[in-house]
């Protein structure tokens, strides 16, 4: 797919001062491994050095975006909650995850994956005290989605996140109900988490050029919420789906980038080599689009029923060629 | 206008839990209120500079 009109990367808004950049705040260069900080969204409404340009990013998005975050919002004040004094036995970690992800299936997740938190899962100066995070991932209407950078596509995007918000918050309230400790992550805003990186150890899906996850069967097409708990669960492992494979060559994504966000080359950040998305030159652009999305809907995995058979074939290149990878 | 972490969700007891509705309510109508409100006069300042190819400064 092609993206719809978008408008030049040419901003009628600016800085008198201009803030750090978010390149140096996200630790691009930096050879240590340290925890993510808060740029630009924080849902405690701290002041963060691109708060100016969130509460612009507020103001100007149009009333069908907002009144989907406000309705999540309302949704999200259950995250947390009473637990059961009376707490049902775990003993087997396994069958335990089996019957969280058929609940989680049951309310409407169209992925699920368990992993253990990790420290680059926690965003600087927080801290959570729960040992899984259960990733829930939930797929935006792709009619609507061609339209990016359109409003059409920012009001599907918020509805999503309502919608696996939604997901989230009944599931921790059933884990809460059998006496085990839960907290539900809605999106876009977490403070605690950086869901992405959840995911990706949950098996959800790998790390695409974009910066974004992409998923064997939804691409990039989906969005993401989590619930943290201590009900002891088997965790799921990472998955090779062929990504990287792909991404070395393809440039689709990063042709259709208006604001030229996006690079060819893995990227040191915070002591890790990876795909990394320009925070200066994204940002911006995702401002004046209300979310833009451009380069998670081009993606060639995003488009429907294509992903299974490019994965099947990315990897059986892969094995043929002789390039195994390691896990 | 942001989603919320923590803030309001901390709350047990059912009379706490009463609070925590009605203190979320006002906050989002307040919310609702300046979007109205102030995120009007924003827009149609932004929308008037952007036309004239002037600069909304954010500071």
């Amino acid at each position: 797919m092609k993206p719809s009109d978008p408008p030049p990367p040419e901003y009628a808004f600016a800085y008198h001062s201009p803030p750090a950049s978010g390149n140096d705040i996200n630790g691009l260069g930096v050879t240590e491994s340290r925890r993510a900080e808060h740029v630009f969204h924080d849902a405690t409404g701290g002041p963060l050095p691109h708060h100016a340009l969130d509460a612009f990013f507020s103001y100007i998005n149009p009333w069908g975006v907002v009144r989907h975050l406000l309705a999540n919002t309302w949704r999200l004040r259950k995250q947390d909650g009473p637990v059961n004094p009376e707490r049902v036995a775990a003993n087997d970690p396994e069958k335990m995850a089996g019957e969280i992800k058929a609940e989680a299936t049951r309310l409407g997740a169209e992925l699920v994956g368990i992993t253990e938190i990790t420290d680059e899962a926690i965003y600087e100066g927080h801290e959570v005290s729960y040992r899984y995070a259960i990733c829930i991932g939930l797929s935006m209407d792709r009619n609507e989605m061609v339209h990016v950078p359109q409003t059409r596509a920012a009001v599907e995007v918020m509805r999503c996140y309502r919608r696996v918000s939604r997901i989230a918050v009944e599931l921790g309230e059933k884990i809460r109900s059998m006496g085990w400790p839960a907290r539900a992550y809605g999106n876009p805003n977490s403070t605690d988490i950086l869901h992405i990186p959840l995911a990706i150890q949950a098996g959800l899906g790998q790390l695409g050029k974009h910066g974004s996850i992409i998923n064997r069967t939804f691409g990039s097409n989906f969005r993401l919420a989590a619930v943290l708990t201590d009900l002891p669960l088997a965790t799921d492992r990472p998955v090779d789906i062929g990504v990287d494979d792909l991404c070395l060559t393809c440039r689709r994504c990063v042709i259709d980038c208006p604001p030229q966000a996006l690079s060819d080359e893995k990227q040191l950040v915070r002591g890790t080599t990876k795909w990394y998305v320009d925070f200066d030159k994204c940002v911006p652009y995702f401002v004046k689009t209300f979310g833009c999305a451009i380069c998670i809907e081009v993606c060639p995995w995003s488009e429907p029923g294509r992903g299974p058979g490019l994965s099947d074939r990315l990897l059986a290149r892969r094995s043929t060629s002789g390039n195994d990878r390691e896990d | 206008m942001r989603t919320i972490d923590g803030k309001f969700t901390t709350s047990t007891s059912a009379w706490s839990r009463v609070w925590r509705d009605v203190r979320l309510l006002a906050h989002l109508g307040r919310q609702i209120v300046q979007y109205w409100t102030k995120g009007s006069r924003i827009r149609r300042s932004y929308r008037r500079k952007d036309d004239r190819g002037e600069v909304y400064w954010l500071d």
